[in-house]
Parts: C-alpha cells; structure tokens; sequence
C-alpha cells in the first residue's frame, strides 16, 4: 500500500432509462473542487437504562446516500448536468450544438434519474444509484472561475465497483471566467454588476418507506428560483423600484417590482451557458457605506417570479460541440 | 310487414384504451427531446416513440416539441 495524492477523484454520470435499474456505464465525467458525496447510513445512539456506565449502543436506522460537490462551470458538462435538474432538454444547431432546458410543463415535477459514479482510481469506487440533482447554486466574481454547487439525492449506494472506463467523457475546455459574463437586467447591460449567485431548488425530499435501508423515492418539491446580485450604486432606480414597485416610485406601494435578468456565460461562437429569467422580483435593496471611500456598491436579492408559462420562470442555453445533452 | 333489422350499435369512437399512439418531433432544427420521465423519453429526430399508456400519451399530446402520428 503507498500514499495517494488528495486530487484525483472525480465523478462520472449516466441517465438511466428507468428508475430502479442503474446504467451500466457513465456517459459524462467531470473534474471537482470539492466533494462531499456519501453512503450515509444514518446511525444513532439507543439512550436507556445500564448499570455499566456506557452510552447506548448506536444503531443503523436508515441510510441517505448523497451529498454536494463543486465544480467550475463548463459549458461542455452545464447541458448535461441542467438537463437532470430541470427534467426537460431540447437539442439542435449545428455549430454550435444548442441545449435548451427548461421545466417540462407536461411534467413540472419530474426530473430523470441517474447513476454516479464517486472515483478515487485505484483506490476506491462507490456507485449511486436512482440519483435525482436537487439544487445547484452558480456563482460568481471578479477575479474567479465560475463555481457550480450541485446537491445529489440518491437512493442507494454500492461500494467496492468495478472502476468504470471514462476515456473521452472528460470536457476539455477551460472553467468559464468572470470576464465572460455578461448580466443583463431588464434588456439592459449596465456593465456594473460585480458579484453575483444564483441559485436553482427542487426542493427534492425523501419518502422512506418499508424498503429496508433503501428510501423508496426522491421526490422533487416546489421549484425555486432565486439568488443575490452586487452591482454598483450609481443612482437610486432599484432603490426606488425595489421598495416602491416602480424605478420612479416615491411610496411603498403593494406592487413588487420585476424585471428580466439574464446572466450569459459566453465564450466565442461556440461555447454559452446562460440563464434567463423573465421576470425576477427584487428585494432587499441594500447600498452600503464604505469609509475607505472605494466606489458604491449595493446588493439586491432576486427571485423568479410565479409564470402561467413554466419556461419563463428559467430557461437555460448551453452551446457546445456535443450532439445531445443526454450523451445518447 | 317484415321488421327492418336492428342496425348494430355505433362503437364510441374514444374506446381506444388498449391503442398505442405515437408521437415524433414536430421540428426539423430539433435533433433530440429528453424529458423527466420514468422511463425516461428522449426521442431523436426522424423517429417515433409509441406508446400503449393512456394518460402519458395524453400528456404527450401536449408537448409542444411533439405531434402525434
């Protein structure tokens, strides 16, 4: 046995056709910055009463396996990893290929289950089966790569698995960076936003059940999206808008104010990850004062406003060189 | 005066649980549409996905990326 180095795990994926049989190979494998992905069983002490002076016995009541990791944005995994989230995913172009997700609306609940491999090679692999994503956070700010956060929720995890064959399902572009962003608030590029995060909820939970340590389903729950925006503090329209309802508001009025946001990840003609949002409600304006003089900056929290038509609440547009965004 | 024979009964032209239906992409520019079902449907440009179950070929039928055939 010798040392490993801590960097090489990874994580490689697979749609499955139908929930309960785990793919048998994965389709798309990517690089991390950290990972907490896990069996879980979940074990807890049986206080009563002893005469020895111990603790009571712990015991294994049941099992969640799952958990987050981090990656950089690529537009080259994004589609793949948006269409498990989002449950629906229309392919077309040429060059580039294009990646359309969205909530179906046939469906909204639904999501595709996958398999996850968890990889140290040589060492160790832990296969996750009937795997449902429930939330992925992007984030961003100058002087940075694109962070994606991803949460698993998994129905069961098999340890001690053949290592799989993932020659070729690495992308191998760089991270999307700060300076390929472009935020776009209602129609507008101010050029002033300075940090942002957004994030995309399932709201995925368990049902246990009578299955032994295997809970019987993930099933997704209310839809939620939302996030948080630093922008420069030039003049008071949010300000206005964001308590008043309108950017010339003077009252607090019951109006809410909305406007589109776009935050598109773009790197020549071929490369794209972008999110629209038709209507995101703003609140929690905030400018804050600074005794070092350094420019204005203020902060606003934004959600997705409730939409008759589900792909206004977010819509996602990946350009890559890969045909379908389900490997198949 | 001979009785005219009883014509049959008109069949209900719904009855048709036990059918199957089937549905393509309705769009040349899309090449593939994956949804969240369980099982899953991703249908490809140029073919047809058919399918004997009542209610999810009645919520295909709403898919705006499908047309039934």
């Amino acid at each position: 046995m010798s040392l490993i180095p801590a960097n090489i795990e990874y994580l490689a994926f697979a749609f499955q056709s139908v929930k309960g049989t785990p793919a048998t190979v994965p389709t798309m494998a990517c690089a991390l910055t950290d990972c907490a992905v896990e069996p879980n069983p979940n074990k807890v002490r049986t206080p009563e009463s002893d005469q020895s002076a111990q603790q009571g016995s712990l015991i294994v009541v049941g099992a969640q396996p799952g958990g987050t990791f981090k990656k950089y944005m690529r537009a080259s995994e994004e589609d793949f990893l948006l269409y498990g989230l989002l449950g629906k995913n229309t392919d077309g172009g040429t060059t580039p290929k294009t990646h359309i997700g969205e909530l179906d609306s046939t469906a909204p609940f639904t999501t595709p289950y996958l398999t996850v491999w968890d990889v140290w090679p040589g060492v160790a692999t832990v296969r996750y089966d009937d795997v449902r994503i429930g939330e992925a956070t992007y984030s961003g700010q100058p002087g940075q790569g694109i962070e994606c956060d991803y949460q698993l929720v998994a129905l069961k995890a098999t340890m001690g698995v053949t290592e799989p064959v993932v020659t070729g399902l690495f992308a191998t572009e760089n991270p999307m960076t700060w300076p390929e962003l472009t935020a776009t608030l209602g129609g507008s590029h101010p050029g002033t936003v300075n940090q942002f995060s957004l994030k995309l909820d399932r709201g995925t939970t368990r049902f246990t059940g009578d299955n032994g340590l295997q809970d019987f389903d993930a099933p997704n729950g209310l839809f939620d999206v939302s996030g948080n925006i630093e922008i420069a503090f030039e003049d008071d329209d949010l300000l206005r808008a964001a308590n008043t309802g309108s950017t010339s508001g003077t009252v607090l009025t019951t109006t809410i104010f909305d406007e589109s946001l776009v935050l598109a990840f773009v790197r020549g003609s071929t490369l794209k990850v972008q999110f629209s949002i038709a209507a995101a409600q703003i609140s929690n304006y905030k400018a804050s004062l600074k005794t070092d003089a350094s420019p204005a900056v203020a902060t606003f929290d934004f959600n997705s406003k409730k939409q008759a038509t589900l792909s206004n609440i977010i819509q996602t547009l990946v350009w890559n060189a890969i045909t379908h965004a389900d490997r198949s | 005066m001979k009785p005219e024979a009883k014509q049959p009964a008109a069949k209900p032209t719904d009855a048709k649980s036990e059918q199957e239906r089937s549905f393509r992409l309705r769009d040349d520019e899309v090449s593939r549409l994956s949804l969240g079902s369980t099982p899953r449907i991703s249908l490809a440009k140029g073919d047809t996905y058919t399918t004997s179950d009542t209610k999810l070929a009645d919520r295909l039928a709403t898919v705006a990326e499908l047309e039934e055939v």
